[in-house]
Order: C-alpha cells, then sequence, then structure tokens
C-alpha cells in the first residue's frame, strides 16, 4: 500500500505538468487558446483481490542430530501466507491485525529427503496446527509407506474451508525408524533434516480484524521531478487535488514531504497537517456497507512544482488504524482504495518565456 | 398613402415573425422559368410560348450567429497569425452565438434550362413543359456555440455542467435533369384562376458529405473527479479520404436518386395570388467501395490515466484528455462500401401576393405593383433547408412591363435579418436579371449572410 501512495504521487507530479503541455506554446499563443482545464489527471486502486489468489509460504521444518532425542512432537513455527497489500507484512505479521483469516481452500505439499541411514516408518505424522491452539488442526498427515534411506518423499494435501486465527506450526509425531526402535545420536551422522512446507491458500474469504490496533510506518524514497517545457512554465497556472476514496475497514492518516540531498524538508506536500481518511462505514457484523472521501483540493500548485527542482527524496508516513468496532475485510474486487489526482490548470502562452 | 400602409403591413409581418434563404428571381415576373424552381406552377405564366435560360445563377451563403463584422474578426483570429483577439472580445462575440447556430453556403447553376407552352386555338395555355438541367452545391453546418469556449479556454468554465456538443450537417454536389410541367388546373369558379405545376428530377449524386446524426454532450465533474462524454454519430461520405488516388470530378458520379418540386396555386381577381409549394422531395443514394462511414454510439467516461505502478512502466503513458477523448470516438469507427441515403433539403414554400394588372402595349398583362410575402419552413437541416422558418416580404415595381426593380426584407433562416434588392430588363426577346436577396453585408454589423443572383433568358 504504501508503494502504491508513493506511485500515485509521483505520477501525479510528472503528469501535470505534461497534462496540459503542448509542443509549442507559440501556436497556442498564435490563436489565441488560453486552456483551463479541469480533469482528472491519474487514477489508481489499492485492490487486494487479485493479489490474493495464489498466496505461497515456504517454510522448512530443520532438525539437527541433536535434537533427535525430543524429535518427536517438537513445533516450529510457520507464517500464515497474506496479501502483502491486506497490511504491509513485510514488517508486521498479520496477526498483528487479523483476529481471524477465512480461507476456502488450503492447500498444501510436503516434502523431505530420508539423510538418515535407516528408513522412516510409515505412519510417521506429519502435523500442521495453530500455533495458539494445538487442538487446531488444518493438516494430519501419516506417511504412507515407508521412506528409505536416501529416498524421498512428496505429498500434496488439498483442505477445505478453514479458519486460521494465528500463526501455523508444523510437527511430526510418532516419527519411528524401521528396525531401529528408538534412536540415538550415536546412530547418525552430523547433517540437518529437513521438512519442506508449501503452504497456499486459496480464494480467502474475508479477514476479522482486531479492534484498536494501528501500525506506524515511515520511508523515504528516491524522488525527483523532472518539469517539462521548463523554458514554458511561466505560462502554467493553477494546482492538483487529491481524492482519495476508501472502501476498506481501517482508516489511514498519510503524510507526504518532499526532502533535499540532505534530507532537509523542501516542501510538505499536505502542509503541516496529515490526512487522515476514515474508514469505510461499517455494519454490525464489521462489514463494509459503504465509503468515506477524504479531499485535499489544491494540496499542490504548479508554481510549488516548478520550484522543486532540489527535491531528491520523498518521505511517506502511513499510519493504519483499525476501528473500536468488529471491522472485516472482504476480499472481493469492490474492495479497494481509490486514489484520484485531478488537475485544474490554466495556460497562458502569453507567459511562455 | 394606401400603398405605403400596405407594405408597412408586410414588412410588419416580416419583422414580426421568426427564417433559409431565397433567390430573388422568385419576386421578378420577367423569369418565370428560373422561378418555377420555387414555384413549379410558375412555368409558363409569361406570356411568351418559349422560353430559353442562357445564364441563371445563384450563390448564397448565411449564417444565424454572426454579422459579418463579427466573423471577420472571429475567422481573422484562426487565420491571421499576426492577429490574436482578446479573450473579452471573442468571448463576447461567442455569446453573439446561440445554442444552435447555422452556417451554410451553396450555388445552383443552370447549366441548360427551357421551356414551351402549348396552346389551344384561341391561344390559352393548355400545357408548359420545360428541360433543364442544372447543378447544386450546397452545404451547411448545425453547432452548439459552447465548442468555441470549450475548444478556447477549455472545460473549467462547465464545471459541474452538461454541455450539448452535438453537430449535423453535410456537402453534397449533384446534377438535376428535371423534366417539369404547369397547366390551369380546369376548376370554374368565379374571379378564381388555379394552376399546379410539378418538376420531376433525376438527380445525379457526384459526391456527399452527410451528417442526420451527430448527439454529443459533455459532463465535467465539478471538482474535475471524471468527464463523461456521451455521444452517437453517423458520418456518411462517398469519398474516401484515405484513398490517395481520389480526384474530385464534377463528371462522374457515385450516387442517384430521385426528386420532385410541387406546387399549386391560386389567384383571386388576378390582384391576390398564392402558391404552396413542396419543393426537393427525394432522396440520393451512393453507392460504391469509395463510400466511407463513421458510425459510433456509448459514453465514455474518462476518470484520468489508471497505473498499477508508474515507476516499473518504462513507457508511461502520458497523455492528454483530449487524446484519450479523441481515441474514445474514433476507435473502431470506420467501415467501407456502405450503401447510404441523403435525403434531399425538403422544403415548405408558400407565397402571397397582392398585384396590381396593367396593359402593356400588346395587350399582355403585367403586374405594376407587386408585394408579397414568403414562408419557407425547412423539414430538416440540410444544404438550404432549415428547421428555423424564414420570412420575408417583397415589393416589385414593374415600368411598362419593361423594367423591374424590386426589394426584400427577410428574417430567420440562415440569417438573423437580410434585405435585398434586384433589377431586370426586357429588350425584346432578351431578358437580363441580377440582384441580391441579402445586401446586409454592405453593413458590417448587420449581415450575417450574403446572396447573388444573374439570370440572362431568351423569351419569345
Amino acid at each position: 500500500m504504501r508503494k502504491t501512495f508513493v506511485y500515485t504521487i509521483i505520477g501525479a507530479l510528472v503528469c501535470s505538468l505534461m497534462f496540459t503541455s503542448c509542443e509549442n506554446l507559440d501556436d497556442l499563443e498564435k490563436y489565441g487558446f488560453q486552456p483551463e482545464i479541469l480533469a482528472p489527471a491519474l487514477k489508481t486502486e489499492i485492490d487486494i483481490y487479485d493479489f490474493e489468489r495464489l498466496l505461497t509460504q515456504t517454510t522448512d521444518y530443520t532438525i539437527s542430530p541433536g535434537d533427535l532425542s525430543s524429535l518427536s512432537g517438537v513445533p516450529f513455527p510457520v507464517d500464515v501466507p497474506v496479501p502483502d497489500n491486506l497490511i504491509p507484512s513485510e514488517y508486521m505479521n498479520i496477526f498483528d491485525f487479523a483476529e481471524k483469516i477465512f480461507t476456502d481452500t488450503v492447500r498444501a505439499t510436503i516434502s523431505f529427503d530420508n539423510i538418515f541411514p535407516v528408513a522412516i516408518k510409515a505412519g510417521t505424522r506429519i502435523l500442521v496446527r495453530d500455533s495458539s491452539d494445538a487442538s487446531k488442526v488444518l493438516i494430519d498427515h501419516s506417511i504412507a509407506s515407508d521412506v528409505p534411506s536416501g529416498g524421498s518423499y512428496v505429498i500434496p494435501i488439498v483442505r477445505g474451508a478453514d479458519t486460521i486465527s494465528s500463526t501455523l506450526e508444523i510437527t511430526m509425531t510418532d516419527f519411528v525408524f524401521v528396525g531401529t526402535g528408538n534412536l540415538t545420536p550415536v546412530n547418525f551422522p552430523n547433517q540437518d533434516f529437513t521438512v519442506v512446507l508449501n503452504v497456499t491458500l486459496i480464494d480467502l474469504d474475508h479477514v476479522e480484524l482486531k479492534n484498536n490496533v494501528s501500525y506506524e510506518d515511515s520511508a523515504t524514497h528516491p524522488f525527483s521531478i523532472d518539469i517539462p517545457n521548463a523554458a514554458d512554465t511561466a505560462a502554467y497556472s493553477g494546482a492538483l487535488s487529491l481524492f482519495i476514496t476508501n472502501k476498506y475497514p481501517t482508516g489511514f492518516d498519510l503524510r507526504l514531504d518532499l526532502l533535499d540531498d540532505n534530507g532537509d524538508l523542501v516542501f510538505p506536500l499536505f502542509g503541516d497537517s496529515s490526512l487522515f481518511v476514515e474508514h469505510a462505514p461499517l455494519d454490525a457484523t464489521g462489514r463494509v456497507i459503504g465509503q468515506t472521501v477524504a479531499e485535499k483540493v489544491n494540496f499542490i500548485n504548479v508554481t510549488d512544482i516548478n520550484n522543486l527542482n532540489e527535491v531528491t527524496q520523498m518521505r511517506i508516513g502511513v499510519t493504519l488504524k483499525t476501528p473500536s468496532s468488529p471491522s472485516t475485510v472482504i476480499l472481493d474486487e469492490i474492495t479497494t482504495i481509490d486514489m484520484l489526482i485531478t488537475a485544474d490548470i490554466a495556460v497562458d502562452p502569453s507567459k511562455a518565456n | 398613402m394606401k400603398k405605403l400602409l400596405s407594405l408597412s403591413i408586410v414588412f410588419s409581418v416580416a419583422l414580426s415573425a421568426l427564417a433559409q434563404v431565397d433567390s430573388p428571381t422568385s419576386y421578378s415576373s420577367f423569369f418565370t422559368l428560373s422561378a418555377s424552381r420555387y414555384e413549379p406552377g410558375n412555368l409558363g405564366e409569361d406570356h411568351e410560348k418559349f422560353e430559353i435560360a442562357l445564364i441563371n445563377a445563384y450563390a448564397w451563403i448565411g449564417n444565424t450567429s454572426l454579422d459579418a463584422s463579427s466573423l471577420s474578426d472571429f475567422s481573422k483570429n484562426f487565420l491571421d497569425d499576426s492577429f490574436v483577439l482578446p479573450k473579452t472580445e471573442m468571448l463576447a462575440i461567442i455569446d453573439k452565438m446561440g445554442p444552435k447556430n447555422r452556417l451554410g453556403l451553396g450555388a445552383t447553376v443552370d447549366l441548360m434550362n427551357m421551356m414551351y407552352k402549348f396552346t389551344n386555338g384561341e391561344g390559352d395555355e393548355v400545357i408548359s413543359v420545360g428541360l433543364g438541367i442544372a447543378d447544386r452545391m450546397e452545404s451547411n453546418l448545425v453547432f452548439p456555440n459552447n465548442i468555441f469556449p470549450l475548444a478556447l479556454y477549455g472545460n473549467r468554465q462547465y464545471a459541474g455542467e452538461e454541455i450539448d456538443l452535438s453537430m449535423t450537417g453535410g456537402s453534397f454536389y449533384a446534377r438535376e435533369y428535371t423534366a417539369s410541367f404547369a397547366m390551369p388546373i380546369p376548376i370554374e369558379i368565379e374571379d378564381w384562376t388555379f394552376r399546379a405545376g410539378a418538376r420531376l428530377k433525376y438527380i445525379q449524386g457526384i459526391d456527399a458529405i452527410y451528417s442526420d446524426q451527430g448527439a454529443f454532450s459533455l459532463f465535467t465533474q465539478e471538482q474535475g473527479q471524471y468527464l463523461e462524454l456521451n455521444y452517437d454519430y453517423t458520418l456518411n461520405s462517398s469519398i474516401d479520404f484515405d484513398d490517395s488516388t481520389y480526384s474530385f470530378s464534377p463528371f462522374s458520379s457515385r450516387g442517384k436518386g430521385y426528386g420532385a418540386d410541387l406546387g399549386i396555386s391560386a389567384t383571386f381577381k388576378d390582384r391576390w395570388h398564392g402558391n404552396i409549394n413542396i419543393l426537393d422531395l427525394g432522396s440520393v443514394t451512393f453507392k460504391g467501395e469509395n463510400n466511407l462511414r463513421y458510425q459510433k454510439s456509448g459514453t465514455f467516461k474518462y476518470e484520468g490515466l489508471f497505473f498499477d505502478d508508474v515507476i516499473d512502466e518504462s513507457d508511461f503513458p502520458v497523455d492528454s484528455v483530449l487524446e484519450a477523448l479523441v481515441d474514445e470516438l474514433t476507435d473502431d469507427n470506420t467501415s467501407r462500401g456502405e450503401d447510404f441515403t441523403m435525403p434531399y433539403p425538403t422544403r415548405l414554400r408558400m407565397h402571397l401576393s397582392y398585384r396590381v394588372p396593367r396593359e402593356n402595349t400588346k395587350g399582355h398583362t403585367y403586374y405594376q405593383h407587386m408585394m408579397g410575402v414568403n414562408l419557407i419552413q425547412g423539414f430538416r437541416d440540410l444544404g438550404n433547408a432549415t428547421t428555423r422558418t424564414y420570412l420575408a416580404g417583397s415589393y416589385t415595381y414593374n415600368l411598362n412591363d419593361v423594367f423591374e426593380v424590386g426589394t426584400n426584407i427577410g428574417l430567420l433562416g440562415y440569417n438573423k435579418m437580410e434585405f435585398g434588392a434586384f433589377m431586370a430588363v426586357k429588350l425584346g426577346f432578351f431578358r437580363l436579371g441580377l440582384g441580391s436577396g441579402n445586401l446586409t453585408p454592405i453593413v458590417r454589423s448587420f449581415g450575417t449572410g450574403a446572396d447573388f443572383n444573374f439570370n440572362m433568358t431568351l423569351a419569345f
């Protein structure tokens, strides 16, 4: 989401002057054109729908020979795969925000290579379960046949609709080697044993969010403005406006600052304050039943854009806030945050240099 | 005093009505053959039995919006690189235009036109017949005034408004082969005489560009969040503009059709005369591979350039609203080789006049004074027809059936207002006439059009 904000603003600023620019302002002056244009310039949607089709998380269940004495039943955490733009998941766990994730299908592939000098016996169980509730097991798979020493094992597994409320964990139980009884480390070389779990959530349905959770993030990106027709910039006047239509159940604060090489503030795009966008209206169950619109009319004028040559960086700050009441993200194509930049720009060719 | 009063009434009626173009020929009694184009029953009304038009030409131009002075400044703004009209003056000119503006021009030239009157043993007319060939070139455009401020000064001024940008019009060049006749209607009512006339035409369509459907409207959301363009247009052309080998020739035709002018007239005591005419019935159908049709309809909601990832796109689609709208309007709109039919500029023409009969030295009746009113109502906006009613008054003075002079005043049609004058002379079998139904360009701040008529006829 943060990336999309940045792209939108950069695109808008680059396009704003191009929007009404002409190959040759002299041609306009010749005919007395003095166009004043009010029109949408750029639009984008932050849409999770396209990304939720195939969400894959791969993890390794790795044990070393030293663990063998307590091998059976040791859990290892597995992150739940979530849409990258549902929340900024690169910096936080989904369950910092989500109460529950409802999915229609869980598809997994479990594989391992038997590095041990003896076969792994059929009946050894591999479990994938909710880390906060060991009784909630998503996958309970028993190895169907012995896996000889040096052999490989791959099994695809498909589960129906499920609810996930915390990080997953993977564990193996009833771990028995053929003909050896209980294991001792002496019998094995010093080598890791790895189980690979590939989990794919298909057709996420909805996500129930926690109440009153906020997440704040700030980052700086390289950014500069290449002003077209620099010699004619005096001919342009007007401003850009930003309109955000929020169909998400979460509100957010947005702050955008343009910085110079030294990181000093050159221009705050939203002035001294941030732009707060209220969450969409919700029903009693937390489902979105409308939209909210936030606008920043004339958030930057063309003169300011023309004077921003020294800008080399953009700092963007986002604070995401869930409501104090139940809220649910419906994972469909209309659950979007729409962003629109409009241009209200006049061109007076007689003022061109 | 009585004549002055009559003239006042005629002109007052003309001025108070709401308007077409009209050739001065129809106000003259020396050129009944030429006038039969406008009043078919006129054919044979002259006392001579044979008439041939050596030259008969009428050219006109008119618009319903701008006087010659404003039009001059307006066009100079675009044609003269060294001249730019200040915005305030340009807006003042545009303000003079109404929501629906008409611009038209045309010319009709007789290549051949003749008639012969068949009479009975007593010299009374039985039927008059005529043959003619004429070339017609006419163009018209109906357009809204919004289009100019929008093009020059942008859409900002229309925030929150839907503006009409509808345009229709056409241009055609046709050659008419006409067989005409007129005759007295044998209805015997005391003091009344009746006539009927018809001109049947085979029409060669040389070329045409025609659009009878050109609905456009543009809505600018109050804050500029979207533009919505509604459009429904069809434009047919017999010219393939993409064909570089095309060259215009008046001797080749791509269309054909049939048409007719019909009229009846009634005269009371030889003083009161009225006629009703339906002119230019018919149509021309153009066939052939050269035909080009532009047709599209729909609604286009422009919400800005949409992008997912502007940075990662190496070819960022910097574009303008205008280009997006043009693309929307013109993509996949062309088909070739489609037949199309262009109607003719059908219109109703009614005439009422009071005339004072006299006898010339040969004992033939002529009319020393003729005062008349004309009403023309087009059924569509095309060529010389407009749906804007035209009403005109005229006065003609005839000196001994040798010299004629007249004047006319008209309202609306293709002009706001017009006045004109003509003169005609008979020298034996030779007749010469020239005039203009619209001399308003003489007064630049007043005139919105002009026309010119020239007749040279032999009659005996």
